[in-house]
């Protein structure tokens, strides 16, 4: 199996240079770059199925440095990632085939050089078995992807190219420092060496955390997101595509990897597995409710790729929490929904690009606003979309609910047998699951309703055309695994639920039985085959009965709209601000906090390019006051203006912060005796809190 | 033989949905010191909408066509798999609670897509106000029904009914607390005055109801109809589960049958009741109301940790 | 389900009229929902007197009965006469229901975080109602000081007394009869002088508004 992955790397790479030379005879080097890339994917494809059900892999050659073997691992972990990234590689490259006729300008050859060295590089980086390799592997994943977001050339995708870029290094240098750390208490970087020691806890915690957040810069994790909806949107959309449903999935691949396999002899702590779970229910709530504010159909995707990946953290903390806590069958359960996600979110998400892609592709704009009425022209692109909203809004009998369901299963569970505080956190867990899964139902009813169904809001969405059959054939491919991960389920499930168990090295939880979905420990079951088939059966007679009525008394069509004595006109129709201005009447408070929380990331680019001396004028961190598109969400806050300094005497900076210091405290005395209650009983409960913790 | 219990309650659910929605017309009528229309006034209206002439709104595609059937068949399946008559599932692969609200979602997803599909900015708004009111209800339901996992052991509302029926779900009033959330939670997902938003008459004209005429229009008030009645039965099923059969033998389900229907006539009545004696709540103070659910409901969850 | 297990469901009834009591819009339904809070507090010292045999709980939930069921809300009903229909006595609190809500859950959770880590021996099997009746000190510290009216706040300070009450009842019930004694006309003492202040400063401020009394509105 590591041969056939191998030999479809180095076809991807010999492909690559190929149609670099090629790049003056445009149509060429297309065709070069798409079918080499779909050959190079199916071979990984084939290669990362076969390791799921073998043993590993390992194989060591001697490097160029002493400390830098080339070693790689191919475990079932491994291939699950590789099979998945594969799939996704080839339905890109299909789409890639009518898709990249758009890009002639911005130069074929390089696009696909970039794009297969990009594919190469994520299966080695899920290979590599050594520090040294991995950071390599991880840092051309990051400079590839980068010049691919950047191809347009235009403010816009530099901006976000220049973000991903720094908070890719960010991420990169918290995993290096995780992996040091561990290479110090280890002696060498290979990480065999690793799994066999037991690092001392702070060691240990140290290295997790970092890996944690390092990964989880890469994996578009609150509050390091905010690169998500900058970069995806810029670069083409299969590109997109693969970076979400793929990319993204390194950082998750990374956290259980340092997790399970690499801190394995070590035993975890159940506060990792706290801390994942938290800032996985934050993330998921977050993302989705930013994503409700956006009308750039790319963006929209990208937010909703962060809600994802926190519903993919709800799963995998359950399975680090049930680890470390020595619960085996709730790290089971907990494991088995956080890779099931992955698979669902890789398939429903890139589809959903590549919906965007065509949309982008026959109309010529995202801008939701001005869209409208693409399902008469465009069926195929819209049943492959709707598909995909309801599988991401987690509607049964889809892929999407499939692994919501083990993630409930797996909270509930765990909240079963916990103690007080540990049941507090599983109910906002669950409480934020419950939000994001209505949230989601929202937005995507908003992102097809407006885009797709009503009638055009302008030329652009008059004149669209159906996708060519390429782009059509990638997506019906990704909307076929769609239907498929969700109707098949029993027997996926029990397959994750092996894999699942050879990562955490326990005994396979029984998890299908025939065509039904079982939970032991929340004695619970559910089978996706058996609603599917009572759904048809029973909608299909509604509709029956329903056209068998219609035929006997007849239809109308009426070309005119009622509105209430009005005729229904253009301007009256529903947009995206509209869902959107609703929404943030009720959630207020989680757009106030956006500034904070995008506000990380900008205010590290600034500081960044400062340091760098890279901006004069107001260049890559200036807010988006002159995008025009931006005049529909004033509240979006892409970068902080950098505040000139003025020159000040120091006697004047003394005396104004002694006045704000000043001011600040006056605030405490309000006057109101209540307040001053509020201080006695908080001094009180103080003091007697520090008496216990004293004693 | 639970097969013909849970056909039966789908189909007994479905009949007797405008019945439920006719009482509480005569309840209305009676509490304006009016006569009132007969009980029996939506059956006569859906025949009557069944044998009309539908009109298809310009602009309106496939979304629009299903709609109405998915709406009504979802809600009917969600009615198969309760445990009304039983304290167990009829079909317990419909009966987890993940399950019924993640059904319970699909037919919100495709009615308030319809509303937007159909063009007129009445319907959209009237979906949009749907979408909404189901946003800020589920957090309550789904920690009402959390609480009630925790208590009884597991995810299933059979073994949930069967856990508040023999008196064994563990923190008491904690379950008494999360009946209390739920109620409201029910009510406000059941759309009745003060919360019928998504159509509200006098505010925007039906709302989602003005795209649709003929059979469609029959199916779709039918399966409104349904939607309050099944939204009632959830919360009768797992918390007033007294009288329902222990186990499958006829006499005991048909008794069971019987103790079911008293129950949730006696919820409509309640629910009637309240419903005619208050306005709508101003939209952009729905907020005020939900939260305060969840707030009673945050409370059940603190005396379930705390052991109450 | 006798014994200390019903004890902890009154302890529960006790924190849900009390949050009732917070809640409540006009001051005679403040007073009503008062006295069956008292009730159950009547009903949580019989049953911690059947449980613990002690003969001094039932004297002590019989004179509360009299004192907190009958004496004390009828006060509050008469001073609610007096101050007559001139002066509005029903203002909305400052934290809306949700919040107030929020806010008494996060206060019994914390109580209870905070008692678990008391280890006495008379106070085992009623945790969680010793739980309860330190968070009702926190409860009807919260009415003084979201109400807006002060009349209102009379009954945070009666949630108080309550709450002080119930710990002393289960701490320490073999306590003499003069300690009841004296718990009771200290409580009857407060609120007959509160209730006279409230009148006179309706009569002479016409405002019973804390925000506007505070500034010296008239």
């Amino acid at each position: 199996m590591l041969q056939i992955i191998l030999l479809s790397l180095g076809l991807s790479c010999v492909t690559g240079m190929l149609s670099l030379a090629a790049s003056k005879a445009r149509p060429v080097s297309k065709v070069i770059a798409c079918a080499g890339g779909m050959g190079a994917a199916v071979l990984s494809f084939i290669g990362g199925v076969g390791a799921l059900f073998q043993t590993a892999t390992y194989v060591s050659w001697a490097g160029p440095l002493p400390f830098a073997n080339f070693t790689l691992l191919l475990n079932p972990l491994a291939g699950l990632f590789i099979a998945v990234i594969a799939a996704l590689a080839f339905a890109a490259w299909l789409y890639g085939l009518a898709y990249f006729d758009e890009y002639y300008e911005a130069g074929i050859g390089p696009i696909g050089f970039f794009m297969n060295l990009f594919i190469a590089s994520m299966n080695l980086v899920i290979l590599a078995d050594n520090a040294f390799w991995f950071l390599v592997f991880f840092e051309l994943m990051s400079l590839t992807s980068y010049m691919l977001v950047i191809v347009d050339q235009t403010e816009k995708s530099l901006r976000g190219g220049f973000l991903y870029l720094i908070m890719a290094h960010i991420g990169f240098l918290m995993i290096a420092l995780s992996f040091f750390s561990m290479a110090v208490c280890a002696g060498s970087l290979e990480f065999a060496a690793f799994r066999g020691l037991a690092f001392v806890p702070p060691v240990a915690t140290i290295a997790f955390v970092l890996a944690f957040f390092g990964f989880g810069a890469k994996a578009g994790v609150v509050p390091f997101h905010s690169w998500l909806p900058q970069a995806h949107p810029a670069a083409p959309s299969n590109v997109s595509a693969l970076m979400s449903g793929g990319m993204i999935k390194i950082g998750i691949f990374g956290i259980c990897k340092v997790c399970f396999d690499l801190l394995g002899a070590t035993g975890g702590e159940v506060s990792w597995g706290v801390l994942v779970i938290i800032i996985g229910a934050v993330s998921s709530v977050l993302g989705v409710v930013y994503a409700l504010g956006e009308h750039d159909l790319k963006s929209l995707l990208a937010y909703h790729s962060v809600e994802n990946i926190g519903i993919i953290l709800l799963g995998v903390g359950t399975g680090i929490f049930g680890w470390a806590a020595g619960l085996p069958w709730l790290a089971a359960i907990g494991l088995l929904a956080g890779l099931y996600h992955v698979v669902n979110h890789a398939m429903f998400k890139g589809l959903l690009f590549l919906g965007a892609g065509s949309v982008l592709h026959a109309t010529g704009t995202r801008n939701m606003e001005v869209l409208g009425g693409l399902a008469r022209v465009m069926p195929w692109t819209a049943v492959c979309f709707l598909i995909g909203s309801l599988a991401i809004s987690a509607i049964p009998p889809l892929n999407g609910f499939v692994s919501e369901w083990f993630t409930y299963q797996g909270l509930i569970g765990a909240a079963m047998g916990g103690d007080v505080f540990l049941r507090i956190v599983f109910a906002f867990a669950v409480v934020a699951l419950a939000i994001t899964g209505a949230l989601a139902v929202t937005c995507f009813v908003k992102a097809f309703g407006v885009t797709f169904l009503a009638r055009p809001r302008s030329k652009a969405a008059e004149r669209a055309h159906e996708a060519p059959v390429p782009m059509v054939a990638a997506m019906v491919m990704l909307t076929a695994a769609c239907i498929a991960l969700g109707l098949g389920a029993a027997w996926v499930a029990p397959q994750m639920s092996d894999l699942a168990a050879s990562v955490l090295a326990a005994p396979a939880l029984p998890v299908g039985e025939g065509a039904v979905l079982v939970s032991l420990d929340t004695v619970s079951v559910v089978s996706p085959l058996v609603i599917a088939v009572l759904m048809v059966a029973v909608i299909g007679g509604c509709t029956l009965a329903r056209n068998a009525a219609n035929r006997r008394a007849g239809i109308k069509d009426d070309p005119q709209t009622w509105a209430c004595g009005y005729a229904a006109d253009l301007s009256m129709e529903t947009l995206a601000s509209t869902v959107g201005a609703n929404v943030k009447g009720f959630m207020g408070p989680l757009y106030a906090i956006r500034r904070v929380v995008n506000g990380l990331g900008a205010v590290l680019a600034r500081m960044v390019s400062r340091g760098l001396s890279l901006e004069k004028e107001s260049g890559v961190c200036a807010p988006s006051n002159a995008d025009p598109d931006s005049r529909y969400d004033r509240d979006r806050v892409a970068g902080i203006a950098p505040a000139p300094a003025p020159t000040v005497p120091l006697s004047h900076s003394v005396l104004s912060i002694v006045s704000d210091l000043g001011a600040a405290f006056a605030r405490l005395e309000s006057g109101d005796f209540r307040t001053y209650i509020v201080y006695i009983v908080g001094a009180l409960v103080f003091f007697l809190a520090l008496i216990i913790l004293v004693r | 033989m639970t097969i013909i219990i849970a056909i039966l309650q789908a189909v007994l659910l479905v009949a007797a949905a405008p019945l439920a929605s006719g009482v509480a017309r005569k309840i209305r009528a009676k509490m304006h010191s009016r006569t009132g229309t007969s009980v029996l006034q939506d059956y006569y209206d859906l025949a009557k909408l069944w044998r009309r002439c539908e009109v298809r709104e310009g602009g309106s595609g496939l979304v629009s066509r299903i709609a109405p059937p998915v709406f009504l068949g979802s809600f009917a399946l969600i009615a198969a798999g309760l445990p009304l008559a039983m304290q167990a599932c009829p079909i317990p692969l419909l009966g987890d609670i993940i399950t019924v609200l993640y059904l319970m979602a699909l037919p919100r997803f495709i009615f308030s897509l319809a509303a937007i599909d159909s063009a007129g900015s009445y319907t959209a708004i009237g979906g949009i106000r749907e979408l909404l009111v189901g946003v800020l209800v589920e957090p309550s339901l789904m920690l009402v029904l959390f609480v009630m996992a925790v208590a009884a052991g597991s995810t299933n509302l059979g073994i949930m009914t069967q856990a508040v029926g023999t008196l064994t779900a563990y923190p008491f009033v904690a379950v008494v607390v999360a009946g209390v959330a739920c109620a409201m939670a029910c009510y406000i997902e059941m759309g009745k005055l003060p919360f019928d938003l998504a159509e509200a008459e006098q505010e925007i004209q039906e709302g989602p109801l003005a795209a649709y005429s003929g059979p469609s229009l029959a199916m779709l008030k039918l399966g409104v109809s349904v939607k309050q009645l099944v939204v009632a039965s959830l919360f009768v099923a797992v918390f007033l589960p007294f009288g329902a059969a222990q186990a499958p033998d006829a006499g005991a389900v048909l008794i069971g049958f019987l103790l079911y229907a008293v129950k949730v006539t006696a919820v409509l009545l309640v629910a009637a009741v309240i419903e005619n004696s208050v306005m709508r709540v101003r939209y952009k103070y729905l907020g005020r109301y939900t939260w305060f659910v969840v707030g009673i409901a945050s409370l059940s969850l603190v005396f379930l940790v705390i052991g109450i | 389900m006798f014994g200390y297990p019903l004890v902890n469901v009154l302890g529960a009834c006790l924190i849900i009229t009390s949050m009732m009591v917070v809640l409540a819009r006009t001051g005679r339904a403040a007073a009503c929902l008062y006295s069956l809070q008292s009730l159950v507090l009547v009903g949580v010292l019989a049953s911690l007197g059947a449980v613990t045999g002690s003969g001094e709980l039932y004297t002590w939930s019989a004179t509360a009965f009299a004192t907190k069921v009958v004496l004390v809300p009828a006060i509050l009903l008469f001073t609610l006469k007096k101050i007559g229909g001139e002066v509005p006595v029903d203002l909305p609190p400052k934290l809306n229901p949700m919040k107030s809500v929020a806010l008494v859950a996060v206060e019994v959770f914390v109580c209870f975080v905070a008692v678990s880590g008391i280890d006495l021996p008379t106070a085992a099997a009623v945790k969680p109602t010793l739980a309860v009746s330190l968070a009702h000190f926190f409860i009807g510290l919260t009415c003084i000081v979201i109400q807006r009216s002060i009349f209102k706040q009379i009954f945070g300070y009666c949630l108080m007394e309550n709450g002080s009450h119930v710990t002393l009842a289960l701490l320490a019930p073999q306590a003499p009869e003069l300690v009841e004694i004296g718990v009771a006309t200290d409580a009857i003492f407060a609120v007959v002088i509160l209730a006279v202040l409230v009148a006179r400063m309706a009569r002479y401020a016409r405002t019973l508004n804390a925000d506007d009394l505070c500034e010296l509105k008239g």
